[in-house]
């Protein structure tokens, strides 16, 4: 086990800079779950931890060891891939010994590890197959397979559960975190999916064109966005943003004037502003009051009811547990939760608001 | 192709498909068909019976089997195509690797360079060869013929093998680098015998060409230690005065039949989607 510390870490392809400068301190025995869009640099950062793609500059540390110009063998990581990159001509239990063969560990030692793994992913019965006879959840196991036997400072997961179906990647996710606890490794963990994100990581990092925006535990990160990109990222449905403009008593949201909430009447607040809510936030109400709309779309989720709301500026998606009669085409009205609005300058995007305490 | 685009084509598709694959088979088949009924028959009734010899005999062959040096012919050919062979597979995984992997500059001029050996017509390369081979010191040797053998080899393996170590996908290669395999394990350990298709293709070819491989051997060596099956079979029919087909073609047969069978062998072994499995 240990640490992972990257300091003023920058990649360039050729003229293309990846990775501006980042800095990123995981802990010892951490889940870290890097998050964004596809080309926000998480992959390529991965893959510099892993020894795969080089540094251009800054340093990267595993545990105290600076692991720059260190190849990939010799960093004591192990990596599990989207496309579980098993070698289809070598048996489940070749796949899982190959590395223990290629550092010469004795047979014994080998054979009691490989069947330890083996049964700790529920893979004994399977031992004996290639990887094309397995289901695509088997095939992942095995590739998690040969990176426990190892027994790594440090794992790596780039996108593992992207090829399975939904149902198995919840239960994937489930053993991926179950296997964490057990083996309390360092684990640096990268997805494009925000709801992997925030149910498997200790901290998560949202990075948007290769730059950190926000580094903390999910539900800081859910309930204190640090601006609008990661309010529009983390969170599905994703936060309704509206502009807004405030004055000394009111706050205009998509022209309709409410007065100014009490616990925002002594903050200082740019006149133009980003109002964050989310979907669960705001409320359907009757229509003529609030911000009016007409329903475009309703989604019945069973539990819960997602509607799509036209506004004539923008469209606000609702969620709502209660089975309110709404039919497509009606007009009604929105009424957003002040407390729990998150503020963000709409210039920088940068949050201006404190948490509330009943945000979310 | 899916059975059912098969299906799809027209009845006037599928007869014109089906016309032209016979002939073909037909032109590929007959020779040797016509080659091993010659081979059943003796000299007297070579001409009077048609494809199937009336009264047959395995006399032509035991004629070629126990003829002087036919031991020593049929090892200097599997000496000869079993190394270069070997030798020129080597050399093309390394130089294919090459290619497939790295994106250095002329990379793609070097690669028809390498073409060369086997554009020029084989005829042309003799005399300069020979010019070489001698101030070598290396006439009548092994070492020529698999020299000039895996010359013309590797480029043709180099241009297959790259195709299939391309197929590979990176990701394996840097499993296996973390997994703790030098680039040297990972050749021969994962892009190897991943594309094991690619390297038989490679080697059958390679090896039935130095098995049938002609003019070098008539150039370069002169004893008949050295002669190979292809060179004893020119001299059996230039020899002999009378030509006597029923033995050549006992001859012609016995030579086809070592490749023939490795054919069949390696056909088999060529699994067809090794690599699913792999990624996905």
């Amino acid at each position: 086990m240990a640490s992972v510390t990257l300091t003023g870490v920058n990649k360039h392809y050729g003229a293309v800079e990846v990775i501006p400068r980042l800095d990123l301190a995981i802990e010892d025995g951490e889940f870290v779950v890097l998050v964004g869009p596809s080309g926000c640099g998480k992959s390529t950062l991965l893959r510099m931890i892993a020894g795969l793609e080089p540094i251009t500059a800054g340093e990267l540390r595993i545990g105290e060891r600076v692991v720059n110009t260190v190849a990939a063998k010799n960093r004591d990581i192990a990596m599990v891939f989207q496309n579980y990159a098993l070698y289809p001509h070598k048996t489940v239990r070749q796949n899982i010994e190959f590395a223990l063969k290629l550092r010469k560990a004795p047979k014994a030692e080998t054979a009691r590890r490989v069947a330890e793994a083996a049964e700790l992913l529920e893979l004994t019965p399977l031992l004996d197959r290639y990887p094309r006879q397995l289901s695509g959840g088997q095939r992942q196991r095995v590739a998690m397979g040969r990176a426990i036997v190892r027994n790594p400072a440090v794992f790596l997961f780039d996108e593992p559960l992207s090829n399975l179906d939904a149902k198995l990647r919840v239960e994937m996710r489930a053993q991926i975190k179950a296997l964490h606890r057990r083996l309390e490794a360092t684990s640096i963990y990268v997805t494009h999916d925000q709801v992997e994100a925030m149910t498997m990581g200790d901290r998560i990092v949202v990075m948007r064109e290769g730059v950190v925006q926000q580094f903390g535990n999910p539900i800081d990160v859910y309930d204190a966005p640090a601006n609008l990109f990661v309010a529009g990222f983390i969170g599905s449905p994703a936060m309704n943003l509206l502009p807004g403009v405030v004055d000394q008593d009111s706050l205009s949201i998509l022209e309709t004037r409410f007065a100014r909430p009490a616990h925002l009447r002594r903050e200082p607040l740019p006149e133009n502003v980003i109002c964050g809510f989310r979907p669960d936030a705001v409320s359907i109400i009757e229509n003529g009051e609030g911000i009016g709309g007409t329903v475009e779309v309703i989604e019945p989720m069973g539990g819960e009811t997602i509607a799509n709301i036209d506004t004539d500026h923008q469209t606000v998606t609702v969620l709502y547990r209660n089975r309110l009669p709404l039919k497509v085409g009606e007009r009604v009205g929105l009424m957003p939760d002040f407390a729990s609005m998150h503020l963000f300058d709409s210039e920088s995007g940068r949050r201006i608001n404190k948490p509330s305490p009943t945000c979310g | 192709m899916t059975g059912s685009t098969i299906r799809t084509g027209t009845l006037t598709t599928r007869i014109v498909v089906w016309v032209a694959l016979i002939l073909l088979t037909l032109w590929a088949v007959l020779p040797i068909v016509w080659s091993f009924s010659a081979s059943l028959k003796t000299p007297l009734t070579l001409y009077t019976s048609g494809l199937i010899p009336e009264d047959p005999t395995l006399d032509n062959y035991a004629r070629v089997i126990t003829s002087d040096g036919f031991p020593t012919y049929l090892w200097n050919s599997l000496f000869l195509a079993i190394t270069s062979t070997a030798v020129a597979l080597f050399v093309s995984v390394l130089a294919a690797y090459g290619f497939a992997r790295y994106a250095f500059a002329w990379r793609h001029v070097l690669l028809l360079f390498i073409l060369v050996p086997r554009i020029l017509p084989r005829a042309s390369l003799i005399i300069p060869l020979y010019y070489l081979v001698e101030r070598l010191n290396l006439l009548d040797t092994y070492t020529v013929l698999i020299v000039t053998y895996c010359a013309t080899a590797v480029p043709m393996s180099t241009w297959i093998l790259m195709g299939f170590f391309r197929a590979v996908p990176r990701e394996l290669e840097e499993a296996a680098a973390i997994d703790g395999a030098s680039l040297w394990q990972r050749i021969w350990k994962v892009v190897v015998p991943i594309s094991l298709p690619g390297m038989v293709t490679a080697g059958i070819l390679s090896l039935r060409e130095a098995w049938n491989e002609f003019p070098f051997v008539l150039a370069f060596t002169t004893s008949s230690e050295m002669r190979t099956l292809p060179y004893q079979l020119f001299l059996l029919r230039d020899s002999m005065g009378i030509q006597d087909w029923s033995l050549i073609n006992a001859f012609t047969i016995t030579t086809i039949v070592p490749i023939l069978v490795l054919y069949l062998v390696f056909e088999r072994q060529i699994v067809n989607g090794l690599t699913s499995g792999a990624v996905k």
